[in-house]
């Protein structure tokens, strides 16, 4: 018997109509066998509320009593808890049961249309009781992303609730199968499989509470531009929430990542051995434009714990409405090193070492404001071009750092135990006291910062951060270092003489520092003066120094000893200008030193500087006869010496005290014996002189024949 | 009349005279030296010395002879170089092309980057990168493409040619290859990755 009906009437109605048909087969089945065995309904479209099903049939086998082996087929089914359409469902029921009042399958199979699932088929148990309008399934050992997932739904009325488990699914295929679905995602790769238990419960269309847990393991996923990365995650991520009050979500989430690492722009996060844990609470406004916590803990063993509040306004135009932030503690080193550097790529902050603890609280929003605590912070810094040599480096700082961005913040009081200034320019132990705000920064008093055996005196320094760029202003002194340690420290011949300076202004543009005033050096019983001294690039790849250096009345006596150039008595003046160190290492500058011409001290040369002198020159003295001759003589007497040399793209372009046929007077004779040199080259290789220079300053031993 | 026509005649003259083009040709066998030199440096390698190493051989060696020699100090030879790249933002720009090498060049080993053909450096095969690594190589990439950049325009420019850029950037992109390292990859005319 086939009965063919088309029902077109209200949805409402339709279950308790169907019923009634069904009810009514019934009756014409017999109790026992024989009449009809099996019945056929095309029961065309179907609906009801939030469902509808198209071309529907329903085939009935009668095992017996209300036991029934059927099968129910649509070509298309729609669900408002479902985003797409099923396409050619169909259920087969072996042990099933209809009866007045419900339709039931304790055993059944489901098959639907392919591209959804990894099967076409999977069991199914279902029950049907349009009385209590309760719909129920049982989705057992749905294969799924390659895993296995159990699905439990239930509907009654407008209330409905979900349980899945899933074991083992892919990622990957589970989200092509969402997207089939068309579940709208995010764009994001992820690979990797997960465990995952969700409990979901609504109303209508709103969920009203639920909870999950989702254990994943080496998973991998990226954004769309790259920028966020995650690989090889172990963890567990789960949560809970509630609509209980009728005007919002709250809930509680926690994550713990036990290994893998994420890549953000801000930070890198590996648990490297210690687990990451965050855990937080959240509520959300009904019109889901609000979302706050209050409760957020970060917890990554030793390296950083924080916890932190925050507000944020979702919608059109998302912002941060509030945000504070506890450090409970962070472990500097470690936050430096892992956290931090892999997301830099500035080859200085490569080769910085940062030792401590950092703690303090920092307020984001609404008003910036922070309090930090310093507590034992090392600051190492080296060169980057890789040879390790120390630029600067700070132990032992200690103290508090406030900063408000409008209006004034308490002050900030920093101190340390020692640093230096390169590698051997050491820096006692010294406490700033600061005030910090808005983009600015001022001394709060005149500070004495020990440097070697002197100090630096601060007595004005303001730093402020403009529009146009930098602005720095500082005034202070020097007070007189001994050039010994000096010259030690920076690995030169050891000098006597103190280096002291007053700077009335420092100020910095365009990436360079400029002072004005005098430094003064008072080495070799004179004055060295170094005035309009501009550093450019300080820490940076290739340091710049600008200088106008002055001599005056320097004793040759004492400087010829220390750099063994040999003896010459008298004074010395000169004049260094427009001196260009890259790299420390002069590039260029147009110098002169010659004896002054008020000069009245004994004017003595000896054998080896005259020897000297003359291989600087590019000359020698007047031949070998004279030099066999000259060779009875310790020391000669002159009435005037100098030299002058321009450098200019690694040349040097010498003079003497005057010009002389052929070249230029090196040494003007005077006195008994007297003695003249003439040098003749006029241009000469920096380099070579250079290495002439070091030669002669190691003492290698001149031969004058 | 006849002066009228001579006049023009001369006019004409002049008016061809100022349309004779000079043309200058890019110096490319001198800025191939030179950007050897600079790539060498960059990359850490030793140039060979030119006419300094001779002298400064000799000065090192302390003896009777060596002083006698020590006495005719070299005078500089060719002091203007025909093709300039002694310029401060060049020696800079080198400078800190430099000091990156020091980051980039394990990314060079490890086959992630590579020059590309157009002087630049270019990124080969990001799953070589390790992911905390990923983010570095990504700004020193582009950093050093931008100091490259500026350092090609910098040496036209010094050089007087501004429009030399091109060539002084395919003379580059040539040595960047020559000089590459055993092992480092870069791309061909076709644009292909290929291995030295």
């Amino acid at each position: 018997m086939i009965v063919e009906t088309d029902i077109s009437r209200p949805a409402s109605s339709l279950p308790s109509g169907l019923f009634s048909l069904l009810l009514f087969i019934l009756l014409l089945a017999p109790r026992s066998g024989g009449g009809v065995q099996g019945v056929e309904l095309f029961l065309g479209k179907l609906s009801g509320a939030g469902w509808k099903a198209e071309d529907v049939v329903l085939r009935i086998d009668w095992a017996g009593d209300a036991r029934a082996v059927y099968s129910l087929a649509a070509s298309r089914v729609e669900h408002s808890l479902l985003s797409g359409p099923l396409l050619s469902p169909r259920i087969d029921c072996s042990e099933g049961r209809l009866t007045g009042g419900e339709l039931s399958c304790s055993k059944g199979e489901m098959t639907v249309g392919k591209g959804i699932l990894d099967k076409e088929k999977f069991p199914v148990a279902f029950l049907w009781d349009p009385g209590k309008a309760l719909m129920r399934f049982d989705f057992d050992q749905v294969a799924i992303g390659n895993g296995r997932l159990a699905l439990d739904f239930q509907i009654k009325g407008d209330l409905w609730s979900a349980a899945i488990r899933g074991k083992g699914v892919d990622l990957r295929q589970l989200q092509d199968t969402l997207v089939v679905m068309g579940v709208s995602l995010p764009d994001f790769t992820l690979e990797g499989r997960v465990n995952l238990t969700l409990n979901i419960a609504g109303r209508q269309r709103l969920p009203t509470r639920g909870d999950w847990e989702l254990r994943f393991d080496r998973v991998l996923f990226s954004d769309s531009s790259g920028e966020l990365l995650g690989e090889e995650l172990q963890g567990r991520w789960q949560g809970a929430f509630d609509r209980s009050r009728e005007e919002a979500y709250s809930g509680n989430m926690s994550l713990e990542l036990d290994a893998g690492a994420i890549l953000t722009p801000y930070a890198f996060l590996a648990p490297d051995g210690e687990k990451i844990a965050v855990s937080t609470d959240f509520g959300l406004t009904a019109q889901l434009d609000q979302l706050r916590f209050s409760r957020l803990h970060y917890r990554h063993g030793e390296v950083l714990e924080f916890t932190s509040r925050g507000e944020l306004v979702l919608g059109a135009s998302p912002g941060i409405t509030g945000l504070a932030v506890s450090i409970q503690h962070a472990g500097l080193s470690d936050l430096v090193e892992n956290y931090l550097k892999p997301v830099f790529s500035s080859p200085m902050i490569e080769q910085m070492r940062v030792s401590g603890n950092l703690s303090g609280e920092l307020l984001l929003a609404p008003e910036p404001q922070v309090a930090l605590n310093l507590k034992d912070v090392g600051v190492e810094q080296s060169d980057s071009d890789g040879s390790g040599r120390k630029v600067f480096g700070f132990e032992g700082l200690d103290g508090v750092l406030h900063w408000r961005e409008n209006g004034p913040a308490a002050a900030s009081l920093i101190s340390w135990q020692s640093g230096h200034l390169f590698e051997g320019i050491e820096i006692g132990p010294s406490a700033l006291s600061l005030q910090a705000s808005g983009q600015g920064m001022t001394l709060s008093g005149p500070t004495g910062i020990p440097v070697l055996d002197g100090s630096l005196q601060a007595e004005r320094f303001e730093l402020e951060q403009l529009d146009s760029g930098l602005r720095l202003a500082f005034q202070g002194y020097l007070t007189p270092i001994s050039m010994n340690l000096v010259s030690r420290a920076l690995g030169w011949p050891e000098l006597s003489g103190v280096l002291s300076g007053m700077v009335p202004r420092v100020s910095y543009e365009d990436g360079a520092l400029q002072f004005d005033g005098t430094m003064l050096i008072r080495v070799f019983d004179g004055r060295i003066l170094i005035k309009a001294l501009r550093l450019e690039d300080l820490l940076g790849a290739l340091p710049v120094l600008q200088a106008e250096i002055e001599l005056r009345e320097l004793d040759l006596e004492t400087l010829t000893k220390t750099f063994s150039f040999g003896k010459i008595t008298g004074r010395l003046e000169g004049r260094v200008g427009d001196l260009r160190l890259e790299n420390w290492r002069p590039v260029s500058f147009d110098a002169r030193f010659n004896t002054p011409g008020e000069d009245r001290s004994r004017h003595r040369i000896s054998q080896r500087a005259v020897d000297n002198i003359s291989d600087l020159g590019g000359s020698g003295i007047s031949g070998a006869i004279s030099r066999s001759f000259l060779k009875m003589f310790k020391e000669f007497g002159y009435s005037r010496l100098g030299i002058s040399c321009t450098l200019k793209q690694g040349v040097c372009e010498m003079g003497g005290v005057e010009p002389a046929k052929q070249g230029y007077y090196l040494v003007k004779g005077g006195g008994i014996p007297r003695i003249d040199i003439v040098g003749f080259n006029r241009r000469t290789d920096w380099g070579v002189l250079v290495d002439k220079l070091v030669d002669i300053s190691e003492g290698a031993t001149p031969v004058v024949q | 009349m006849k002066l009228i026509r001579a006049t023009g005649l001369f006019a004409g003259l002049m008016l061809l005279a100022a349309c004779v083009t000079i043309n200058i040709y890019f110096p490319a066998a001198q800025a191939e030296e030179a950007a050897e030199q600079i790539v060498d440096d960059i990359l850490g390698k030793q140039s060979p010395a030119k006419d300094k190493g001779a002298a400064t051989g000799v000065i090192r060696t302390h003896g009777l002879a060596a002083r006698i020699v020590d006495f005719l100090i070299p005078a500089a030879h060719a002091a203007q170089p025909d093709f300039n790249v002694n310029t401060p933002e060049i020696r800079k720009l080198q400078a800190r092309m430099k000091q990156r090498h020091q980051s980039l060049r394990a990314f060079y080993e490890s086959g992630a980057i590579g020059f590309g053909g157009d002087a630049q450096v270019k990124m080969r095969d990001a799953s070589a990168v390790p992911l905390r690594d990923k983010n570095k190589v990504k700004g020193l990439v582009r950093d050093e493409n931008a100091d490259r950049n500026a350092l090609y325009k910098a040496i036209a420019g010094a050089n007087g040619h501004p429009e030399w850029e091109p060539e002084v950037r395919s003379t580059f992109s040539r040595v960047w290859v020559e000089r590459a390292g055993r092992g480092w990859w870069y791309q061909d005319t076709s644009g292909s990755w290929k291995q030295r």
